[in-house]
């Protein structure tokens, strides 16, 4: 009897510190990776024949910013890696699609947790590079501003999102665009939809129609000669709106990631 | 058999009802349980220090201030780090160097009255702790470059 008195007292307390270090991981784990999650996202499309142009301009950017920069091709992408002390720039150059899509990050080995860089010091890197992006005459860029994650429990999705995103697109006066396609023409197993504003587009592709995979929705801006206030302002409201729309939906979870 | 051996039996016994006790104790603690509240006070509130692991400095005649940057450069590239020279904001005789990657970097500065580059080789990651060996072996490349600049001075401290 008195063992196992014993071993119950030591068995629940070895089992609380279980628990204890298992919430405190999780916490942890979560906290990194929203800290090492994109806090700016854009994508440049380029013509073929200003890649080289446009990668002057990103060692132009690096080295007046003070950021290391790495710039190396493989068969298919260019990948693109910019460091400084408290942030980090990835990004991919796509040959096909001559795309680049760039992520601007914390730096977390050197940038603490605790003290997260403000969001003006983004904001100005994002700034001038715009102004470097600008002498390539050929970029279209595009920064995305909100992204929804839809998790569902249930195979609604297609003629959901499609009536939700239509709907939110005629009350807006918006083009709205949907399309079926596959790398196999025959196939045409990707949906994707865009609605399209003055400066600003929305976007989803959903290429697993059949399964309950999660699916996302991106909110770009659309940079000619920068984004207007109206197109920031819109953009906003469209998000809040779809968020809302697709939230009220039976077996669907909606989060926002950056 | 029990009354011939009544200690060895009371030790079994105590032994196997601890067993058991810790196994329910411990199912119970995870099921019904409540964790300890996580002291958010235990997170340091500054960056873990990062001690370089080696200390570089080279010392070469100004006047082969390019040839410099042009190996340090071409070390970059070896070993695929991502690459800075430029000069501070500052003080337009020092130059910020920085190398860049995702498991070890270089930092430091070129002073370009003197001829003399100071650099840090570290974790990128303070948490990490890579084997000496990793820099060493890097580093011996980098010497090498070092040493095709005519009298340059190459010294690593530990």
């Amino acid at each position: 009897m008195l063992g196992v008195i014993l071993g119950l007292f030591f068995g629940y307390e070895g089992g609380i510190l279980i628990k204890t270090s298992m919430k405190e991981m999780e916490q942890n784990s979560k906290a990194d990776s929203e800290y090492g999650a994109p806090v700016r996202s854009i994508t440049i499309a380029v013509q073929a024949n200003e890649r080289e142009l446009l990668f002057d301009q990103l060692r132009r950017f690096a080295k007046k910013n003070f950021f290391a920069i790495r710039i190396v091709g493989f068969p298919s992408s260019y990948n693109v890696e910019m460091w400084r002390e408290d942030i980090n720039i990835g990004g991919l150059f796509w040959s096909d699609s001559k795309t680049l899509s760039l992520s601007f990050h914390n730096n977390q080995f050197e940038q603490h947790l605790s003290q997260p860089l403000p969001e003006s010091v983004f904001e100005d890197l994002m700034h001038d590079l715009h102004t470097f992006i600008r002498e390539v005459p050929s970029a279209i860029t595009t920064e995305r501003r909100h992204r929804l994650i839809i998790t569902t429990t249930d195979n609604w999705r297609n003629e959901e999102l499609m009536a939700q995103m239509k709907a939110l697109a005629e009350k807006y006066s918006l083009e709205y665009e949907f399309s079926f396609y596959d790398s196999n023409p025959s196939d045409n197993r990707c949906l994707d939809i865009e609605i399209l504003g003055e400066g600003f587009h929305i976007t989803t592709t959903d290429c697993e129609r059949d399964t309950i995979e999660d699916f996302d929705i991106e909110f770009f801006l659309d940079y000619h000669e920068g984004p207007t206030a109206t197109s920031e302002e819109t953009l906003n409201t469209l998000f809040e709106e779809l968020k809302s729309l697709l939230g009220s939906i039976d077996n669907a979870t909606v989060n926002e990631e950056p | 058999m029990v009354a011939k051996r009544p200690k060895l039996f009371m030790m079994i016994f105590l032994f196997l009802g601890s067993c058991i006790g810790l196994l329910f104790g411990c199912v119970l603690a995870l099921f019904i349980g409540n964790a300890k509240p996580i002291d958010r006070n235990s997170i340091p509130l500054t960056p873990l220090p990062n001690p370089a692991i080696r200390t570089i400095t080279i010392t070469i005649d100004p006047d082969r201030q390019d040839e410099l940057f042009s190996q340090l450069e071409k070390f970059a590239d070896m070993w695929r780090y991502a690459f800075l020279i430029a000069p501070t904001e500052s003080n337009e005789n020092e130059y910020v160097v920085s190398l860049y990657r995702i498991d070890m970097k270089l930092k430091g500065s070129y002073f370009a009255d003197s001829g003399r580059l100071e650099l840090g080789f570290y974790n990128t990651n303070p948490k990490s702790r890579h084997p000496q060996s990793f820099f060493d072996n890097e580093l011996k490349d980098f010497e090498a470059l070092i040493n095709e600049i005519p009298n340059s001075n190459y010294s690593v401290q530990k």
